[in-house]
């Protein structure tokens, strides 16, 4: 009489653990966060100009790597997701420091030829 | 106790209690917060949301994800991390758009430098087409000037032969001026040298000057341009036909045709004189035709050697 309430028991259970560490990490996720890391750390303009979001990057994929061979999968994928966004970031802010100092550098060669015109007046 | 003992609903309900517990976390979530700040000012700047829209939207999509695990009371750790990409992925938005907007500038820019370098070539080119205009400019005026030199310099060889000539002896001078006063049929009167120049120079009525009058007028103005210290008076002289006014405009006419043609040869017309005098003074008589024309005349007084002039005027 009492086996409702043991399969009810079990089922909340299993409920709570699931809500607690979620789908496990899939190969593919991590595959995805490394070849991420990867190509921003290949990438000259990204060390030059953010080397500290390309490192926590590194440091985050090889400690989910870790995480994986511990089985602690919720951490693994955690630090693999942030990783990979870590990576992106570091992309973004190199791209965009790049493209400020080109900006500057075309912004001081036009402002010569003003200054140039203006000296010789036409 | 046996095994199935272990497994009440009540005691199953238990570990499930612990374990969500073990999950929850109480209160606000400074992490989240601020992911949430940072979030929701990109999301609220319009050139990120145009520039950077997919990194707006997994910035949302993870804020959300970290509100549901919040409010679920999930893991703490779980809200951190989503809180974590939520907020990384909004800087990584404004990356993005900043670096978007860089390359338009940069692409701005670049077409503000091409269009001033055009123009400052354009420029050039014009400058160095003044430039060359302004040099062949330069090279005609240096050419005048060097014909200027030629002129100058024929000029003063001229002097030095007028020079020499006046170094000469006296003796010569005598000389050189007999011969030229043959050649130009001058004679010597008590008013001085006289040049007649008759001989049908001028018609009955007329003042032009015949072209049969060139060779002595070439001759009288050589000799006057030799003895550049000789000054003249030119008398214009007619016959008897028609009125005393009419002779009298008539032969300053022919007086001043005279001037003009040795003006025409160089000699300075500051030292000649105009004479008329009409019908006066005949040379011949003017009941002939022959007579007549001898009497159409204009004659050149010479200035002595003391540089005086006597015309007849002075001689009354």
């Amino acid at each position: 009489m009492t086996k409702p309430f043991v399969r009810a028991g079990f089922a909340i259970a299993l409920l709570s653990l699931a809500a607690c560490t979620t789908a496990p990490v899939s190969k593919e996720q991590m595959a995805v966060a490394r070849k991420a890391v990867e190509r921003a750390g290949g990438t000259p303009e990204v060390a030059q100009w953010a080397p500290i979001e390309l490192d926590q990057a590194r440091a985050k994929i090889s400690q989910a790597e870790q995480a994986m061979n511990k089985m602690h999968y919720a951490t693994a994928r955690r630090l693999a997701d942030e990783a990979e966004a870590d990576a992106r970031l570091a992309e973004a802010h190199a791209q965009a420091m790049k493209n400020q100092r080109a900006v500057a550098e075309v912004r001081e060669a036009l402002n010569s030829l003003r200054e140039e015109l203006a000296r010789h007046p036409g | 106790m046996n095994t199935k003992s272990f497994f009440t609903p009540l005691a199953l309900a238990g570990v499930s209690a612990t374990l969500i517990a073990g999950c929850a976390t109480t209160g606000t979530n400074e992490k989240l917060e601020a992911a949430r700040t940072e979030v929701n000012s990109a999301a609220a700047n319009p050139d990120i949301v145009a520039k950077a829209p997919l990194e707006i939207k997994t910035a949302r999509e993870a804020l959300d994800r970290a509100d549901r695990a919040q409010r679920g009371h999930e893991d703490r750790e779980e809200v951190d991390h989503y809180a974590y990409l939520a907020q990384v992925r909004a800087r990584t938005a404004r990356d993005y758009a900043a670096a978007r907007r860089a390359t338009d500038e940069l692409t701005e820019t670049q077409r503000e430098v091409d269009r001033l370098r055009l123009a400052a070539r354009t420029r050039e080119a014009e400058v160095a087409r003044t430039q060359a205009a302004q040099s062949s400019q330069a090279a005609s005026m240096a050419r005048a000037e060097a014909a200027a030199a030629n002129r100058d310099a024929a000029a003063e060889r001229q002097k030095a032969l007028q020079a020499n000539l006046e170094a000469a002896s006296a003796q010569e001078r005598v000389l050189i001026l007999q011969t030229v006063l043959n050649e130009i049929e001058a004679r010597e009167t008590e008013r001085g040298l006289i040049v007649t120049l008759g001989d049908v120079l001028f018609e009955t009525g007329r003042f032009e000057l015949q072209p049969v009058a060139a060779p002595r007028l070439d001759k009288l103005a050589g000799f006057l341009n030799r003895f550049q210290e000789k000054r003249l008076i030119i008398e214009g002289y007619t016959d008897s036909v028609g009125s005393d006014q009419f002779n009298m405009e008539l032969s300053r006419r022919r007086a001043e045709a005279v001037k003009a043609a040795l003006v025409a040869r160089g000699v300075d017309a500051s030292r000649m004189t105009i004479g008329a005098y009409g019908k006066s003074f005949p040379v011949a008589s003017n009941q002939t035709a022959d007579g007549r024309q001898l009497n159409r005349r204009v004659e050149v007084v010479v200035s002595d050697e003391n540089g005086n002039l006597k015309s007849r005027l002075s001689m009354r």
